[in-house]
């Protein structure tokens, strides 16, 4: 008796750990997802975007023609840059390039959103589920486009299409088409530093898909703040190359 | 007992025995597990929080007026009574603009003089239509922001955090689960709101900070000053279908006792679209509407 005493003991306390175990495991096994969220800040502001490798953004004719009309308009005040003059969304890539925080938040369940201070603009990432139709996406053309997303290892991978082609690549008046996509990798690089790689398809103003690399530091001694047009806003001196008009 | 087992008598433990021992203390493990479970299903319901958030429904208001409180209770400001609020969805009839009743005792006089003005602005025809946060791109402030119909707004809870998210111009307010204002707060759009849940089916927010420049508690432009304190209570119903918020307004410098006012949403199937309120938002019908804000420089 003292033997099964012994052993049924012994056994419940293997059982009790395996069954915790497998508990945690299906809780926090290899299916969750690294943490991302929190506020995030710039601290290097380009007018310009800087594609990875240095160089010119690989214009069609069509896109160079697009962006000289852009930027001869944007001098002589017959195109206006919407999303500084109405904060109307810098839509992607520009947005990426804000010098005011932003903040990932993980949620709500099957959701990732990113909301930036810049023009309280919100993008909402489904998260593994599949682009919505073509159909769908020339229906409801958005400026900062629609969003799906998945992990891979410690990287969410976000492919964005269904824009519209109000917004420019940069500040500049670098144009895009509707046609254009992305996709974001964004994962943390350090405990404190956030980077997103873009790549961008866009053949009929650019010759070959190209990346533009941004990192931000997590600030999460920061809360974000309330943006409105043509208000005073947060001090945005410490984000180098921000020049203030 | 483990001492015992170590013992040399005992070490030799039966094959058989072990793994009985081993189901046993599966199904020990186990029934604990489910009994778990069960508790936590039956947990009482005040360690529960609504389920307010989702990508897939979102919450769409019954109106754009604030409906009335339970009687005995002060409620919200109506109309001028010389000047019936006929709306869209009241039926046949000539659609008026809302006229707010500036007479309303409760109003101290420098808002009453306010309210007067603005009135007068829309009822000489000097503009088209009355000042409306949202449909010229405001942010509706606290608590006006409530009041936005025709699209719906969305939640996000995170263990420290809700955020209230309108598809409309994508306003975005914060809520932080916390017990204390900031020391300081700086007076803006949707003030600083901190928060925390009550009862398992009811989100209970507590507003201060907020300014006061185009900022109206209503759409009858009934103005507040700095020392605005908000307090709404947002009950979920037992079906989870529908929100209601109670919402309490005290600021002594504006009115001279606590307004309650009344808003419902009803649950929708929507996911977040992206409305821009700004795109192509011009005075089609020279009604000379209220400027949309705009940055004659741009910010950086």
């Amino acid at each position: 008796m003292k033997h099964l005493r012994v052993c049924g003991c012994a056994g419940s306390v293997l059982a009790t750990l395996l069954v915790v175990l497998i508990l945690s495991c299906s809780a926090h096994g290899a299916a969750a997802p690294p943490d991302l969220s929190g506020i995030y800040w710039a601290t290097q502001y380009n007018a310009k975007i800087q594609i990875v490798g240095g160089g010119e953004l690989p214009l069609t004719a069509a896109g160079k023609a697009a962006y000289d009309k852009n930027v001869a308009g944007l001098k002589d005040g017959s195109v206006i840059d919407t999303a500084r003059r109405y904060c109307v969304p810098d839509g992607l890539p520009r947005v990426l390039a804000t010098p005011y925080p932003f903040e990932i938040v993980q949620g709500p369940p099957g959701q990732i959103t990113i909301i930036y201070e810049l023009n309280h603009e919100v993008r909402v990432i489904k998260m593994d589920q599949p682009m919505p139709s073509e159909k769908e996406l020339i229906s409801f053309p958005f400026y900062n486009g629609h969003s799906v997303g998945h992990f891979e290892g410690d990287t969410l991978v976000v492919e964005s299409a269904g824009f519209n082609d109000k917004t420019f690549i940069d500040a500049t008046g670098a144009p895009h088409t509707d046609e254009m996509r992305t996709v974001e990798r964004i994962r943390k690089i350090s405990p404190s530093q956030l980077e997103i790689v873009i790549t961008v398809h866009d053949p009929q103003y650019h010759t070959r898909d190209w990346q533009a690399r941004f990192v931000y530091n997590q600030r999460n001694d920061v809360r974000l703040e309330d943006y409105l047009c043509g208000e005073e806003h947060r001090d945005i001196s410490s984000v180098r190359g921000v020049r203030r008009p | 007992m483990f001492k015992s087992a170590s013992n040399g008598n005992h070490r030799r433990i039966p094959f058989s025995k072990l793994w009985l021992g081993t189901f046993a203390g599966f199904l020990l493990a186990f029934s604990a597990w489910a009994m778990n479970a069960l508790a936590s299903a039956q947990a009482p319901k005040k360690d529960a929080i609504p389920e307010l958030a989702s990508s897939r429904f979102a919450w769409l208001a019954a109106g754009a007026d604030w409906l009335d409180p339970p009687a005995g209770l002060r409620g919200p400001i109506k109309n001028d009574s010389d000047h019936p609020f006929h709306g869209n969805l009241d039926g046949p009839g000539q659609v008026t603009l809302r006229i707010g009743n500036y007479k309303d005792p409760v109003l101290k006089p420098w808002a009453a003089a306010q309210m007067r003005v603005s009135n007068e602005e829309v009822l000489s025809g000097k503009r088209g239509l009355p000042f409306s946060a949202q449909s010229r791109c405001y942010p509706g402030g606290v608590p006006g922001q409530l009041l936005f119909p025709a699209e719906p707004f969305y939640f996000i809870q995170t263990p420290k955090q809700v955020w209230m998210i309108w598809q409309r111009d994508h306003m975005v307010r914060r809520v932080y689960l916390t017990n204390k204002h900031s020391d300081k707060v700086t007076p803006s759009w949707f003030g600083e709101s901190i928060g925390h849940y009550e009862n398992g089916d009811t989100l209970v927010i507590d507003t201060i900070g907020l300014s006061t420049k185009n900022s109206y508690i209503d759409n009858y432009r009934t103005p507040h000053t700095e020392k605005l304190h908000v307090v709404e209570r947002l009950k979920l119903s037992a079906d989870g279908k529908m929100l209601e918020a109670m919402v309490t307004v005290d600021d002594p410098d504006t009115f001279n006792e606590p307004l309650h006012m009344v808003q419902r949403w009803r649950k929708a199937d929507n996911p977040l679209l992206e409305t821009v309120c700004a795109e192509d938002n011009f005075d089609y019908f020279h009604q000379n509407l209220f400027p949309l804000p705009e940055a004659k420089k741009p910010d950086f």
